[in-house]
């Protein structure tokens, strides 16, 4: 295993050519589990807003080493767990950089996983005013 | 009673943490009893007056039996005293801690189920219901169409007789609503400082720092490397949404982290105070030059720091947005973040990024907007259809053009099916005075509370950036009348509103059309204040909103 992973490395990573679109940050989102579904089911009338709060609240908890396991494969490069979302997505970070081409391949990887919601880049927003400003 | 009275005081009251909104004086009135009763049916007719200024004054007289103080202490689980009683037979009583927002309501709930109470209401300060004026030099963005002396008679977006109307009905605009501005966090402006909602009433402190790594937040220097940034105690969120400047240098953008993401050399922006004062700004008079009037003056704003040195990540802007509308969040190292006590009704969000609407996103905009607060966020400056710009383009959410001072759609701002447009300048039309004026800090670099960390001023900026806190000051302004009416309302409701009160205007550019309406904040507001149109009874609300824009608006529903 560990031999597959060094050898994708240097396949699928760009350690040493970080380009400007390189990644290493994205946010994934795993799909509820058949209990959890039975339980938003159990609890749509006035408890709904409680109950998903109650979901989001279990799926901030860590991501599974197995599941972790399979992010670093499908990247080629080692994934971690960062930190959870408000909406129980995470952010994983990986050991290295992907350009774009691998940064595709690695959540059209991932996505073959049923159990994914979505993922993506964990992407900058940048404020909406133009550069230039006044002062008085 | 009195052990229960003290371990009741740790769980309920709030003695340490006072907020802007806690309680402690109350207004009560009690039903006349039995025989003051008799008394005013035996007087109803020429001595009606007479008689009920004779029971007033029983009603006035002496204080509150220590009976009915003592289930007054029980009920707000804190001590009551009677202070002083009105003309009305009513009284002050003062509690011996301040209650919360939560804290007030429960008591006010336990206090109604006595049947001998008539009524018990907070004590509330009421503000001055004059309109403030407006800077007339730079202010343009804030005048109706045609109506106004600047030069070139130059229109902007309808506050000045949004704000004349709201005081003719006794509100002040933006009054008890927050509006969360999700940006680069706010400077110690004096123009809104006292407007800003203070983190869970922590002193001196206002809102939080969503920015997980501090070579963005610039707590650590810019040439740190991933793993000892990641390691440093500053990546993470911390209370206070200071900004602390987002400059920076030639030598800090060559630096890998930086040229990773294309980051530019630049002074610090204050985009932040810009846009909050937009929103929030308390008021310009001539011993004050360097204020604005912000379109929902009455307003309080929670700052949320989520950019900083080359932007945001889109994780850190969802934390904070779900932070703002009260939604749980955990911090970097995986404990909770304190819960948001006053979560914000409008969330201003005056960026975006590249790409279609992401499901991250869209999954935090659905989960704050079930929440009840409603979303502006600016179309984008890229003079690309608006479906490019992220999170402008998802659902349930605000999208904002931006327009010059001319009505017409600005030469950067994006189109398409953008929700509305508002007033962002336009720096192709006689700069700068064609731009947006609000606060900023004089400050080139970055912020320092101690020493040589600048002051106050004003600047002009352009952007759909500049468009969108007018947009979010006029949803406030709303909002302020739909809670003082007691009325429930929606995020679509309020975008379907503003559509239909909006005006038109010359939406296309050389680029492409935005959508055909500006927003009308007088027309907007005058459409929940306006009496119930009858056949004989014609409006003088309409009379008094006047201008072209307002009467556009609504005057065909009179005609129907």
């Amino acid at each position: 295993m560990k031999t597959f992973i060094k050898i994708s490395l240097t396949i699928l990573a760009c350690g040493l050519c970080i380009s400007a679109m390189a990644a290493n940050r994205f946010i994934i989102k795993y799909k509820l589990n058949e209990a959890q579904i039975s339980f938003l089911s159990a609890h749509s009338g006035a408890d709904e807003k409680k109950a998903k709060a109650q979901i989001r609240a279990q799926m901030m908890e860590k991501i599974s080493k197995e599941k972790i396991d399979a992010l670093s494969k499908a990247a080629g490069v080692q994934a971690e767990d960062s930190h959870a979302l408000a909406t129980g997505a995470h952010v994983i970070t990986l050991s290295e950089h992907l350009d774009e081409k691998q940064t595709e391949q690695f959540i059209s990887n991932v996505k073959q996983d049923n159990s994914v919601e979505y993922i993506e880049e964990d992407k900058t927003a940048k404020v909406s005013s133009m550069p230039a400003m006044h002062h008085n | 009673m009195k052990i229960f009275i003290k371990i009741s005081l740790t769980i309920l009251a709030c003695s340490l943490c006072m907020s802007a909104m806690a309680a402690n004086r109350f207004i009560i009135k009690y039903k006349p009893n039995e025989s003051q009763t008799s008394f005013l049916l035996e007087h109803e007719g020429a001595d009606k007056k007479k008689a009920r200024a004779h029971i007033r004054t029983q009603m006035m007289e002496g204080k509150i039996s220590n009976e009915k103080r003592d289930v007054l202490s029980t009920a707000s689980r804190v001590r009551a005293k009677h202070s002083h009683s009105l003309a009305t037979g009513a009284h002050v009583i003062t509690l011996s801690e301040h209650l919360d927002k939560k804290q007030t309501e429960q008591f006010i709930s336990n206090v109604k189920q006595d049947n001998s109470v008539e009524y018990i209401v907070e004590d509330k300060i009421a503000k001055p219901l004059s309109v403030p004026t407006i800077n007339s030099t730079y202010q343009w963005d804030m005048v109706n169409l045609g109506g106004f002396a600047v030069q070139l008679k130059w229109s902007g977006d309808n506050f000045v007789n949004a704000w004349n109307v709201l005081n003719l009905y006794g509100y002040i605009p933006g009054e008890n609503v927050v509006v969360a501005v999700v940006d680069t966090g706010y400077t110690p402006h004096p123009n809104f400082i006292n407007n800003l909602q203070t983190l869970n009433g922590q002193t001196g402190i206002y809102g939080y720092k969503f920015i997980a790594d501090c070579r963005i937040s610039g707590e650590c220097p810019t040439d740190t490397l991933d793993n000892d940034a990641k390691a440093n105690s500053k990546s993470r969120y911390t209370p206070d949404g200071i900004d602390l400047g987002d400059f920076l240098t030639d030598e800090d953008i060559k630096h890998d982290f930086f040229k990773n993401r294309e980051a530019k050399a630049q002074n610090s922006s204050w985009h932040g105070s810009h846009v909050t004062g937009t929103v929030i700004g308390s008021g310009y008079s001539s011993s004050n030059p360097l204020y604005m009037t912000g379109g929902a003056y009455g307003a309080t704003s929670v700052p949320v720091r989520a950019l900083g040195k080359s932007g945001g990540y889109d994780s850190d802007i969802i934390n904070g947005m779900s932070w703002a509308a009260g939604l749980a969040v955990l911090n970097v190292d995986g404990s909770p973040v304190p819960v948001n006590a006053n979560p914000a009704q409008v969330i201003s969000m005056s960026l975006g990024g590249p790409g279609s609407c992401s499901a991250a996103y869209q999954d935090a905009i659905d989960n704050v907007v079930a929440e009840g607060a409603v979303i502006v966020v600016a179309a984008g400056n890229e003079k690309s259809n608006v479906n490019t710009s992220c999170p402008a383009n998802c659902n349930n959410v605000i999208s904002v053009a931006a327009k010059g001072p001319t009505g017409v759609l600005a030469s950067y701002s994006n189109y398409g099916a953008t929700t509305i447009t508002a007033s962002g300048g336009d720096d192709t039309i006689n700069e700068p005075l064609s731009e947006v004026y609000s606060t900023i800090w004089s400050s080139l670099q970055e912020y320092q509370s101690t020493s040589n960390g600048g002051s106050g001023t004003w600047g002009g900026m352009d952007g759909t950036s500049m468009a969108t806190p007018h947009v979010s000051a006029a949803v406030a302004d709303l909002i302020g009348v739909f809670k003082a009416q007691g009325k429930t309302y929606t995020s679509q409701g309020i975008a379907n509103l503003l559509q239909k009160t909006a005006t038109t205007y010359n939406n296309c550019s050389s680029y492409g059309c935005a959508t055909n309406l500006a927003l009308d904040a007088s027309a907007a507001v005058s459409s929940l204040l306006a009496p119930a149109p009858t056949a004989s009874s014609p409006s003088y609300a309409w009379v008094i909103a006047g201008g072209a824009a307002a009467v556009v608006g609504t005057a065909l529903f009179y005609m129907l």
